[in-house]
């Protein structure tokens, strides 16, 4: 199905909330997912695959915010899921000018030069697979160009997308009588 | 002449949810800058099609021409049963649906958006539509109106004046939403630059579509005996809007924009106020302006027992200004900043704001650029976790003193939560302590949130890293990131405790609502409300040959 990009922020946010994440991670999540589909990359498969792997210690989400926190890239191969994911927040906190940030794991490599400018050359983006070996390096001077970010409507598969749906209903409080106070019926 | 030698306004003092809550519409609201834009630009409009029968069923395609891109309502009239009529979000059928389609539709199109369009959120509209939205009728005024045109009559003013719409929305959704081209993808075109412009374009164009609708049941019902109706009394409707808690989440989700809106307004008036002199015509102006407020508050009706005693006060006061403004002498050195200065000792919160709104209204020369200011990008704010505990500390003091100051302790300033509701996925307001879900709350009570940080922070030694810090309380990375916008963006923050059981969603309706041009509010409790929009306003027909930005105030004989 076609969603736009706020609904892919939005829906990756919910999810990983309704998942069990804190909203800081969530929005994170939702933020990322949204930059690798507007760049053209399965941002949503890649979410959607995290949140079930429900993996805490190899994500890509809390390795890429820990980095830019502390300002510093990991010098050693860091196992982790979904590597793509964790290039948006990186190269958003580590890259000025022409820097850019890049990966390597065992299926491709990918850079990024801004947070919605990542570009990819893999065989295998790690979506459903165990946690694999990623190095980190910061490059500068980059000079590789990189397509404007997408800003279209996405395509979603129909099941990723239902995966979420499932998610993010532990994000929603069901109804009761008492919480049904909102706009009247009528004039 | 944009010399601002006057301070703007304190957000200390104007983020107050009581003031927020007594705004009104002003020259910078969207509704007014659209209109300003369509005539200045000369926009050409007509209709494409109109196929609905007697009974008032079928389809229309209102066209809109711009410069550079056209656009069309493509609105469709349903037979809707007097009981399944709702303006909840969790109804299922209206009595009209509506998209704003980017261009004209080719018959494809209709037909796709004929399937999907009535069925609203069940639906799925494409990127070619940038909005949808519904409409339900007025059951007290839609029949009346049909009937009395068709036995060749006009209604009487009073009984429109009482409802002051035959139809009102009860949602207008755009910005991406339901399959809606995204907000980034339109907003580099000049007409669409400015905020919710493609939502009140949707709603002008409706309102066009409803007078054609009631004008054209009439004649199918009265024949030859059948009048249109009189051309000031059709100004005289607009389009009605129940509106709920779906909206006020809003301003708290996106504090930047919240800014800038805010920003725009507060510069608008220190312009003004910084002006070292006036001339004739800007004071009679003024007065004028006053008078038609008056009059506006006079005639503004509400059974709230929250809203009466400050129309009342509005009322009162309004009147005090006008005493106060015949002694008042204009000749005096920056006039406006001394009628200001007087007004925030003398007047109530009602008066105040609806003063800062009249000094705007002659000088549109000096403050209408603003609108340009009104809009910014939102993009992901990357967290910068890179300075010590101690740093955070100082900033939340010098930033957040507001939020430090409330008392947090009793129950009854926790005592709601905000939610998002399983059934129809909208924003919902619980009572924390009578109800389940608390454990599910959205993140919109800042206060609370920037309490609970500046605790855990002070647990901690205050030359630890931020990023340590973070690493064992991931739970604040939201709101570390959020504080950390409020250098550059001081009117961000609603400055009250939005989880207490005083406080009234009324009030953050009421401001995005008066940005959006409304200017007659009637809350039905403290968490919805019913407004019109474009109220007086010319039509798409009338643009040309009549003033496009003088309708906000109801006009008044010898004002």
């Amino acid at each position: 199905m076609k969603v736009s990009q706020g609904e892919v922020e939005a829906m990756l946010r919910k999810a990983a909330r309704g998942a069990g994440w804190t909203w800081g991670y969530a929005e994170e999540l939702g933020a990322s997912v949204r930059a690798l589909e507007a760049s053209r990359l399965p941002g949503i498969a890649l979410g959607a695959s995290l949140l079930t792997q429900a993996d805490l210690e190899h994500c890509p989400i809390r390795l890429a915010a820990r980095a830019a926190d502390t300002g510093e890239l990991p010098a050693e191969p860091v196992l982790l899921r979904c590597p793509l994911l964790s290039l948006p927040v990186l190269a958003g906190s580590f890259c000025r000018a022409d820097d850019a940030i890049s990966i390597a794991w065992p299926g491709g490599t990918a850079s990024a030069t801004d947070f919605d400018r990542v570009h990819c050359d893999a065989d295998d983006l790690a979506i459903d697979s165990q946690p694999v070996p990623v190095n980190f390096t910061r490059l500068r001077s980059h000079s590789a160009p990189v397509a404007e970010p997408a800003r279209n409507a996405i395509t979603a598969a129909d099941s990723d997308w239902q995966t979420l749906e499932r998610f993010a209903l532990g994000s929603y409080v069901p109804a009761s009588e008492q919480s049904r106070l909102g706009a009247g019926p009528t004039d | 002449m944009t010399n601002i030698t006057v301070p703007l306004r304190d957000p200390d003092t104007v983020m107050r949810l009581s003031r927020l809550g007594s705004a009104h519409a002003h020259r910078l609201s969207f509704m007014r800058v659209l209109l300003r834009r369509l005539k200045r630009e000369n926009w050409r409009f007509s209709v494409e099609r109109f196929n609905i029968n007697a009974q008032g069923v079928g389809h229309a395609v209102y066209l809109a021409a711009g410069p550079t891109h056209t656009y069309a309502l493509v609105a469709f009239a349903h037979d809707l049963p007097d009981e399944l009529r709702s303006d909840r979000v969790i109804a299922e059928a209206w009595d009209t649906t509506f998209c704003l389609h980017d261009g004209v539709p080719s018959d494809d199109d209709i037909k796709r958006l004929a399937a999907n369009v009535p069925k609203q959120e069940a639906g799925r509209i494409s990127a070619r539509e940038l909005s949808l939205s519904r409409a339900n009728r007025s059951v007290r005024l839609f029949d009346t109106v049909i009937n009395t045109l068709a036995n060749g009559q006009q209604p009487p003013a009073e009984s429109l004046a009482d409802v002051g719409y035959l139809m009102r929305t009860t949602a207008v959704y755009g910005s991406g939403k339901f399959g809606a081209a995204d907000r980034d993808s339109i907003c580099d075109r000049p007409e669409f630059a400015s905020p919710f412009q493609v939502e009140l374009l949707n709603v002008y164009l409706i309102r066009a579509f409803t007078l054609d609708l009631v004008e054209h049941m009439a004649r199918a019902k009265g024949g030859e005996q059948a009048v249109p109706l009189d051309p000031e009394l059709r100004r005289s409707l607009g389009v009605g809007n129940s509106t709920g808690l779906g909206m006020a989440p809003f301003l708290i989700n996106h504090p930047r924009l919240t800014h800038c809106w805010i920003q725009a307004r507060e510069t608008a008036l220190a312009r003004v106020r910084s002006l070292p002199q006036t001339g004739a015509v800007e004071w009679n102006s003024f007065r004028r302006y006053v008078r038609r407020a008056k009059y506006n508050a006079d005639t503004w009706h509400s059974e709230h027992s929250v809203q009466i005693p400050k129309i009342q006060s509005l009322r009162d006061d309004l009147a005090q200004l006008n005493a106060h403004l015949d002694g008042f002498d204009w000749h005096t050195e920056q006039p406006w900043n001394a009628l200001w200065l007087w007004a925030e000792s003398a007047l109530g919160l009602e008066a105040q704001e609806q003063l800062a709104a009249l000094l705007l209204e002659p000088h549109g020369e000096l403050v209408d650029e603003l609108a340009d200011t009104l809009s910014t990008d939102e993009p992901f704010a990357i967290l910068d976790a890179h300075g010590t505990v101690g740093g955070c500390v100082d900033w939340l003091t010098t930033h957040y003193g507001w939020a430090l100051g409330i008392d947090h302790q009793p129950d009854s300033t926790r005592a709601r939560f905000w939610y998002v509701s399983e059934e129809k996925l909208e924003p919902r307001l619980g009572e924390r302590f009578d109800e389940p879900g608390a454990e599910r709350e959205q993140p919109l009570g800042i206060s609370w949130q920037i309490r609970q940080l500046a605790r855990d922070l002070a647990q901690v030694p205050a030359d630890n890293t931020l990023a340590d810090f973070l690493a064992d309380f991931p739970e604040h990375r939201h709101t570390v990131r959020r504080a950390q916008l409020a250098a550059r963006y001081p009117y961000m923050e609603v400055r009250d405790n939005l989880l207490d059981a005083e406080m009234l969603p009324i009030d953050l309706l009421r401001v995005k609502l008066a940005f959006f041009g409304a200017n007659r509010f009637d809350p039905r409790s403290d968490r919805w409300l019913r407004i019109t929009m474009f109220q007086h306003a010319p039509f798409p027909h009338e643009l040309a040959s009549q003033a496009g930005d003088d309708w906000c105030y109801p006009q008044v004989a010898n004002a």
